[in-house]
C-alpha cells in the first residue's frame, strides 16, 4: 500500500523523484496566502496558510502532512488540530544536524530581519546550545530590492557561481569562526544547490527540504505520529474555519517576489 | 544495494548472519542489512563492564567496513557502546539505536520516558547518555520495570526477559503499567523503550497505550537508513579521524578484544545470560 504524503508549500517547491522511496507517493500543496515572514504578523499569516493546507490534507485521506520550510509554521496548531502525522523540515534538520557533532550552524539565504524566525525555532526545540550561529547570506539592504528591476535575484541569475560561493562562505566561516562542526541550510528553498555546496565543503550539510522529508517516510513507516498528549485534539473539525480565513485574507496580501525562483534557476545551470 | 551492519541482535547470540525480523519486516528497498556478532562477551552491568561492551562493539564495528564492506554501522542497543569512537575511526555513518531513538521521541512530544525493562541499577546508562546527548530536560523519567534481583535469574533459560520477548502477558502488563504511570505520574507523552531487546511487543505495548511508543531498534534502524540514503555522515570536526590508520586501529583493538576474552572467562557466562 502506497503511503501518501502532503508536500506542503509554495507552488514550485515540488519534491525531487530521487528523494522519494519506494511505497511512497509525493503531492504538493499549495499554500493559499503569498506572503514572506520578514516580520512576525506576516508569519502569523504565513501558519494560518500552512495550517489551513495540512487540514486540507487529511480531508483528502493524505497519511502525513510534511511542512516543506524550516519555518515550520503553523505546526504545533497543526498537529493539535489533526490526527494526522505532521512533519516540519526546521525540526527535523535541526535535530539531524545536532547528531553529526556538537555544534550546528544555520545558513540561511535571507537577511537579517528573518533572524527572529531562526532565533524562536532554536528556543522553541531546544536547541540553544548546540545552535552555535545563525548566518544571513544577504543583508537587510536586499529588502528594498525585491521589487525593483535590479535585485539580487537578478544578480544571482546572472552570476550563479558568484551565489555559490557566497553560500559556501558562510558555511565555513560558520566552522571556523563560529565553532560549528556541521551547517543546516535555513531554507528548503536552497534544495537545488544543496549538493553543490556539499561538494564545497569537508563537513556536513544538512539540506532541509530533502532531510524533514526522509524523516517523514522514516515516522511513517514505523506508524509514528505525534502525541495527542503534547498535542491536545479538539473535538471540533478546525478545517472550514481555517478555510474561510485564508481564502479571504490571501487576496488582501500583495503577491511576493520569492528569491526561490532564483535559486532554482542557479541549480538548473 | 547498500550494506547495514547490524551489530547484535538486542539480545542473545543468533549466530547467523540475518538480522532480527522486525529489520526483515520494515527494511526499505536498496538497503541489505545484515547481522554482525560481537566476539567479546559482555553484559554492562556496570561502568567497568560497560567498556567492554564498547570495545566490543567498536571491533565489531571496524571488522563489518574492513571486512564486510559495510556502508553504514547500526549499533543496536539503548546503550550506544562505542558509538562515538566508531565515528572517529569510519566515514560511513555510525547510528546508535539510543541517541536516534530520543531524537525521534522528542519530535514527536514535548516530554518523552524511557521505560525500560531492566532494573534501576542500569540507571547509570540511561544518566549517561541523557547528558551526553542534552536530552536531560526532554526527558522527564526513567522507568524500570524490573527489580534489581531479577537481574539474577538471567543465567536460567527462562527469565524475564526470555518471557518478556516471548510476549507473556505478566511481562506485558507489567510495561504497560509503567508505561501509563510515566504518562500520569511523570508528565510524559511519548514513551522510548529503554531496551532493543523489547522490540518483539513493542507493537503489542504500543497498541495498549494512548501516547506513542517508539521501539529503538527499528526506529535506530530506519535512521541508519535514513542517514544512508541522504549520504549523512557525522562531522570530521566533532570526531577527528586522527593517530594511526584503520587498519592499526583493527588490530589493536582486536587484539584487546582477544586478550579480554581470554582474560575475563566470567564475562562470558555473563554474556551468555
Amino acid at each position: 500500500m502506497t503511503l501518501r504524503i502532503a508536500n506542503i508549500g509554495k507552488e514550485g517547491s515540488n519534491m525531487p523523484a530521487r528523494f522519494i522511496g519506494a511505497g511512497f507517493s509525493v503531492e504538493t500543496f499549495d499554500v493559499g496566502i503569498p506572503v514572506f515572514p520578514f516580520n512576525q504578523i506576516d508569519h502569523q499569516l504565513k501558519s494560518l496558510a500552512y495550517i489551513d493546507a495540512c487540514l486540507r490534507a487529511e480531508k483528502a485521506g493524505f497519511d502525513a502532512a510534511y511542512i516543506n520550510t524550516v519555518g515550520d509554521y503553523g505546526i504545533e496548531a497543526a498537529r493539535s488540530a489533526t490526527s494526522m502525522l505532521v512533519v516540519g523540515s526546521g525540526q527535523s534538520t535541526m535535530h539531524a544536524a545536532a547528531q553529526a557533532g556538537r555544534r550546528f550552524s544555520i545558513v540561511t539565504i535571507w537577511p537579517p530581519a528573518t533572524a527572529y524566525m531562526y532565533e524562536d525555532l532554536v528556543s522553541l526545540y531546544g536547541f540553544e546550545k548546540p545552535c552555535v550561529s545563525i548566518r544571513h547570506v544577504v543583508s537587510d539592504a536586499y529588502l528594498g530590492q525585491v521589487q525593483a528591476e535590479e535585485s539580487f535575484v537578478t544578480q544571482m541569475k546572472a552570476g550563479a557561481s558568484h551565489m555559490l560561493d557566497a553560500v559556501a562562505a558562510e558555511c565555513h566561516k560558520a566552522v571556523l569562526e563560529d565553532g560549528a562542526d556541521s551547517v543546516m541550510f535555513g531554507c528548503t528553498c536552497m534544495q537545488p544547490i544543496g549538493d553543490k555546496i556539499q561538494e564545497r565543503c569537508p563537513f556536513p550539510v544538512f539540506e532541509a527540504m530533502r532531510t524533514g522529508y526522509k524523516m517523514t517516510e522514516m515516522l511513517l513507516s514505523l506508524k509514528l505520529t505525534q502525541s495527542c498528549v503534547a498535542y491536545q485534539q479538539m473535538p471540533r473539525d478546525s478545517a472550514p474555519a481555517y478555510r474561510a480565513a485564508v481564502t479571504a485574507a490571501g487576496p488582501l496580501v500583495n503577491p511576493e517576489d520569492c528569491q526561490a525562483c532564483a535559486i532554482s534557476a542557479i541549480a538548473a545551470e | 544495494m547498500k550494506r547495514i551492519a547490524v551489530i547484535g541482535t538486542g539480545f542473545r547470540k543468533a549466530g547467523t548472519a540475518t538480522p532480527p525480523q522486525e529489520i526483515l519486516n520494515l527494511k526499505a528497498a536498496g538497503f541489505d542489512p545484515f547481522l554482525i556478532e560481537t566476539r567479546l562477551p559482555s553484559f554492562p552491568m556496570n561502568e567497568i563492564n560497560r567498556v567492554l561492551s564498547e570495545t566490543a562493539n567498536i571491533e565489531t564495528g571496524l571488522r563489518a567496513v574492513r571486512e564486510e564492506s559495510a556502508d553504514a554501522i547500526f549499533i543496536n542497543t539503548v546503550g550506544d557502546y562505542g558509538l562515538h569512537a566508531l565515528r572517529s575511526a569510519l566515514r560511513v555513518p555510525v547510528i546508535g539505536a539510543g541517541e536516534a531513538t530520543m531524537n525521534a521521541a522528542a519530535q514527536l512530544g514535548q516530554r518523552f520516558s524511557i521505560v525500560t525493562i531492566w532494573p534501576r541499577s542500569m540507571n547509570f546508562i540511561y544518566t549517561g547518555l541523557l547528558r551526553l546527548y542534552r536530552m536531560k530536560e526532554r526527558c522527564v523519567s526513567v522507568r524500570f520495570v524490573s527489580a534489581n534481583d531479577e537481574l539474577a535469574t538471567l543465567s536460567k533459560d527462562k527469565n524475564f526477559i526470555t518471557d518478556m520477548r516471548s510476549g507473556e502477558v505478566t511481562q506485558q502488563d507489567r510495561i504497560v503499567a509503567m508505561c501509563n504511570r510515566a504518562i500520569e505520574e511523570d508528565g510524559a507523552d511519548t514513551i522510548m523503550l529503554g531496551c532493543t531487546c523489547m522490540s518483539p511487543i513493542a507493537a503489542d505495548i504500543a497498541a495498549r497505550v494512548k501516547v506513542p511508543v517508539l521501539n529503538a531498534l527499528t526506529t535506530g534502524y530506519k535512521a541508519t537508513e535514513m542517514a544512508l540514503s541522504l549520504n549523512h555522515v557525522h562531522s570530521v570536526e566533532a570526531y577527528r579521524p586522527v593517530g594511526g590508520t584503520r587498519d592499526e586501529h583493527y588490530t589493536a583493538i582486536a587484539k584487546a578484544v582477544t586478550a579480554l576474552d581470554v582474560a575475563d572467562p566470567r564475562g562470558k557466562a555473563q554474556a551468555a545470560e
